[in-house]
């Protein structure tokens, strides 16, 4: 790692998560997320700005709960329906502090048109499960959080066709904020998993959950527990109903994975 | 006033490749759309400038009034560059 103390007021950057290996190195610049900072950069600024311009036109989203966010560094912990998720919290959320995604489930940024422009603005920690451990991905995670960083995660690792559902959630979830020691921030997108034209999208964040003083197996396991029921609890009782119109429907499935478009259509 | 059109005409024609692929790709997933719409429809791109305002007013696409609106844009953008190849501009 590469740390650049001078950058950016104090607190850390870093180019890149392969930098500490200096075998591959070409190729992980290649591959790689082009940057891995905390710092609002003029990149993030021109992401966040496009996104924004994007996002807002097309849906409704509002954001809830904004003032819960405590002092970073924090980890959010978040629902996951839809491809556009990532997109719709940068929508509503203010520019700084800047979060960085864990994932996506690709290690090549080198290969296809979403893995490029991700690469290129960066602000991801990309993970492959065949490759990555746990305890490579809390290493990586912890030096965001070191850098006074946010983390985002969707902790349910795929994405769910219900609105008032969660799925399990995978292991990481509450082991990243426990390594590190800082608090989980549950938040829900709630209405993202239909979406279409001006479709109102609202992004909830619940009160900040403490993880300092959690030690041991069983007190993790606990904490996913109360992680898990605290976004629940952001989530609506009712399933909402679909109106007969719902003009340029094709965004819903527009940036999800062919894998999730079929397992969405056989599970209706 | 010539860079004041080609302006225009440029963001229109943007607007347009987008109005395009938004009518195009409405039409494939609608779901109260039948198979002979669908298809009628989608050949229908052929002929854009007329087709998509006519699908965004009466083609029961249940489109809000800004999508209306700019269903028009492709074949503004299409009239202006008939505009410059013809000369109407110089």
């Amino acid at each position: 790692m590469a740390e650049e103390p001078g950058i950016g007021g104090g607190r850390r950057v870093f180019k890149s998560l392969e930098d500490r290996e200096p075998r591959g190195a070409r190729r992980a610049a290649r591959t790689g997320p082009r940057e891995l900072s905390v710092e609002v950069t003029l990149r993030y600024r021109l992401m966040w700005g496009l996104v924004r311009a994007i996002v807002r036109p097309l849906f409704s989203v509002q954001a809830e709960g904004l003032d819960h966010w405590p002092k970073p560094p924090f980890q959010i912990v978040a629902n996951h329906h839809n491809g556009w998720d990532p997109l719709l919290v940068i929508a509503a959320v203010p520019l700084d502090p800047r979060i960085t995604w864990f994932g996506p489930k690709e290690a090549d940024f080198s290969r296809g048109f979403k893995n490029r422009v991700m690469g290129f603005f960066g602000g991801m920690i990309p993970y492959n499960p065949e490759k990555t451990s746990l305890t490579s991905a809390v290493r990586a995670v912890r030096r965001v959080f070191e850098a006074d960083g946010v983390l985002g995660i969707f902790a349910e690792g795929r994405i769910g066709f219900r609105e008032t559902e969660l799925q399990p959630f995978e292991d990481g979830a509450a082991a990243f904020a426990v390594a590190s020691g800082v608090p989980v921030v549950p938040c829900a997108i709630v209405g993202s998993t239909d979406l279409w034209f001006r479709k109102r999208v609202t992004v909830r964040f619940g009160r900040p959950i403490a993880t300092d003083a959690v030690r041991g197996r069983e007190a993790r396991a606990e904490l996913d527990g109360r992680i898990n029921a605290a976004v629940a609890e952001l989530l609506p009782t009712i399933e909402p109903r679909r109106p007969r119109r719902r003009p340029l429907s094709f965004l819903t499935d527009l940036l999800n994975g062919a894998d999730d478009i079929t397992r969405r259509r056989s599970e209706r | 006033m010539l860079p004041a059109i080609w302006t225009l005409f440029a963001v229109l024609a943007v607007g347009a490749f987008l109005v395009i692929a938004a009518y195009w790709l409405d039409v494939q997933e609608r779901p109260d759309l039948g198979t002979r719409a669908r298809i009628g429809w989608s050949a229908a791109v052929l002929l854009f400038p007329l087709a998509i305002p006519a699908y965004a007013l009466w083609g029961g696409a249940g489109w809000p009034s800004f999508l209306r609106a700019a269903s028009v844009v492709p074949a503004i953008a299409l009239a202006l560059f008939f505009g410059f190849a013809f000369g109407a501009f110089s």
